[in-house]
Order: structure tokens, then C-alpha cells, then sequence
């Protein structure tokens, strides 16, 4: 299922944008990089706790991210869990445009807007242009990651880490 | 928190798709909004499929040019919900 997910967005044909309104975790931040816009409010945050939580990275993250900010601002999120706020998130390439939380519904219109208004036809066929060089190897990103992960759901390592999660999660 | 009361919200949320919103603003316009906001819009099983059936909806649908992603409330949204998938996994 998660593979399927991941390759109706790496596949999409339509401009797929999205307005990160508040906190943002795992697969909602993983995917991001498949996204044509990413517009976030000042109250946003960005992390992934995958080894954390004894998974490993999907969404091909592990691809996209290092070459979209670079091998070791990729590892800080993909292995450290690190928490990005909004302007980090921008500086990393992650995020398009930061907007002030108490702006945030007006300017998601008038983005929208902007883009609606451009030649539709043109948009399009630059968006499956853009595309088309990355798609086969995003597919086999995909396929492997799912699989690594499917393992990881296997291990010892990670029940216990899903036991814990349980177990502190009934003690709040 | 009271455990018995969330039981029962993720019973509910295992069996309906009313947190995954999709609003047509226009022909060319579709935002899939994660309403749980509840549960930090964390994401279960049926709300993955309900999202897989709208973006095959929106590739094919010849007037769509924009789909946009949002959150309801104070998150965008908390990944895949654990507590589904801790129960699933513990299980396996």
C-alpha cells in the first residue's frame, strides 16, 4: 500500500501543491520533495523520526532529500531526527515560501490564484517535462524503500520500539 | 488522557473516511484537507486509500489543473498514526 501511495505522487500529473499549515511529521515530510510547491506557515515545523522509531526512510527521501539540501543536512533529519523550523526548512530547499502564520489562508488563496491563472496546457506539459527524467529511477527509490522497510518491520528492534511507544503512550 | 475514550475515536476512524476532505473549489481546483485534528491529522489505513482514490480521480479528470494539500486545525499533520500501525505490528 505504502508503495502504491508514494507512486501516485511520484506519477501525478497536475500541479500538487501544499500549504503546510502547522507541525508536520513523517510521511507528510518525506513526500514533500515530490511536491511542485511547498508554502509554509512561520508555525510549521518538519521532522522525521524514522530511527527513532527503528523504520527507515521513505517517501523517496532517501534519494530526494540529500541532493535537495545536501548529504548531511539530509542526514540530520533522516538519521538524527532533527526538528526543522519553517525558515530552516526553507533554507534547506525544502520549503518554497515562508508566510506569516496570521497570513497564511489569504496568501494560500491568492498563491492558488496565481496559479490558476497561467496557460493550463503549458503548465501541464512543463510540469511532465520536468518529470519525465527523474520518474523511472524515483519508481526504483520507491520500490526499494518500501522493501527496506518492510524488513525493518520485521526486526526485534522495531516491535520493541512500537512496544514503547505503546506503553508510554498509556502512562500519559 | 482517558484511554477508553480515544479507543473508541480510532474505532470510529478505522471505519470512515470523513477525515480525509476533498473540496472542489472550481473545475480546475481540488484541496484534500486532513481533518483529524483530533489526532494531530495523523494518517490510518483508510484514510491512505481514501487519498489514493482522489489523486487517481484528479490525473484523470481532464478539467483539474491544482490539487492542494492542507490541514485542519493547529497541524499539518502527524505522519502515519502509530497506534494503528503499533497494533497491527505488535500483531504481526
Amino acid at each position: 500500500m505504502l508503495e502504491k501511495f508514494i507512486g501516485k505522487y511520484i506519477d501525478f500529473p497536475k500541479i500538487l501543491i501544499s500549504f503546510v499549515n502547522g507541525p508536520a511529521v513523517g510521511i507528510s515530510v518525506s513526500t514533500l520533495a515530490l511536491f511542485d510547491g511547498v508554502y509554509a506557515s512561520s508555525n510549521a515545523t518538519f521532522s522525521l523520526p524514522f530511527t527513532r522509531t527503528a523504520q527507515s526512510a521513505e517517501g523517496c527521501s532517501s534519494f530526494l532529500f540529500p541532493q535537495l539540501m545536501g548529504s548531511l543536512h539530509a542526514k540530520e533529519l533522516l538519521l538524527f531526527d532533527k526538528k526543522l523550523t519553517a525558515q530552516q526548512a526553507q533554507q534547506r530547499g525544502l520549503v518554497t515560501q515562508v508566510i506569516d502564520d496570521k497570513q497564511f489562508e489569504s496568501e494560500k488563496d491568492k498563491i492558488c490564484q496565481e496559479i490558476l491563472s497561467l496557460p493550463k496546457g503549458s503548465l501541464l506539459t512543463s510540469k511532465a517535462l520536468i518529470q519525465k527524467w527523474n520518474k523511472q529511477q524515483l519508481h526504483q527509490v520507491n520500490l526499494h524503500e518500501t522493501e527496506v522497510l518492510k524488513q525493518r518491520w520485521l526486526t526485534e528492534e522495531f516491535l520493541q520500539a512500537m512496544m514503547d511507544f505503546m506503553r508510554n503512550r498509556k502512562k500519559k | 488522557m482517558n484511554n477508553k475514550l480515544e479507543e473508541s475515536n480510532d474505532d470510529k476512524s478505522s471505519s470512515s473516511a470523513e477525515h480525509i476532505q476533498l473540496l472542489k473549489k472550481s473545475p480546475a481546483h481540488w484541496e484534500i484537507a486532513l481533518n483529524r485534528p483530533e489526532k494531530y491529522n495523523a494518517i490510518t489505513q483508510p484514510m491512505y486509500e481514501k487519498i489514493i482514490e482522489i489523486l487517481d480521480q484528479a490525473a484523470q479528470d481532464k478539467q483539474l489543473v491544482l490539487l492542494t494539500f492542507t490541514g485542519r486545525g493547529k497541524f499539518y499533520s502527524a505522519g502515519t498514526d502509530l497506534v494503528d500501525f503499533a497494533k497491527m505490528a505488535v500483531r504481526l
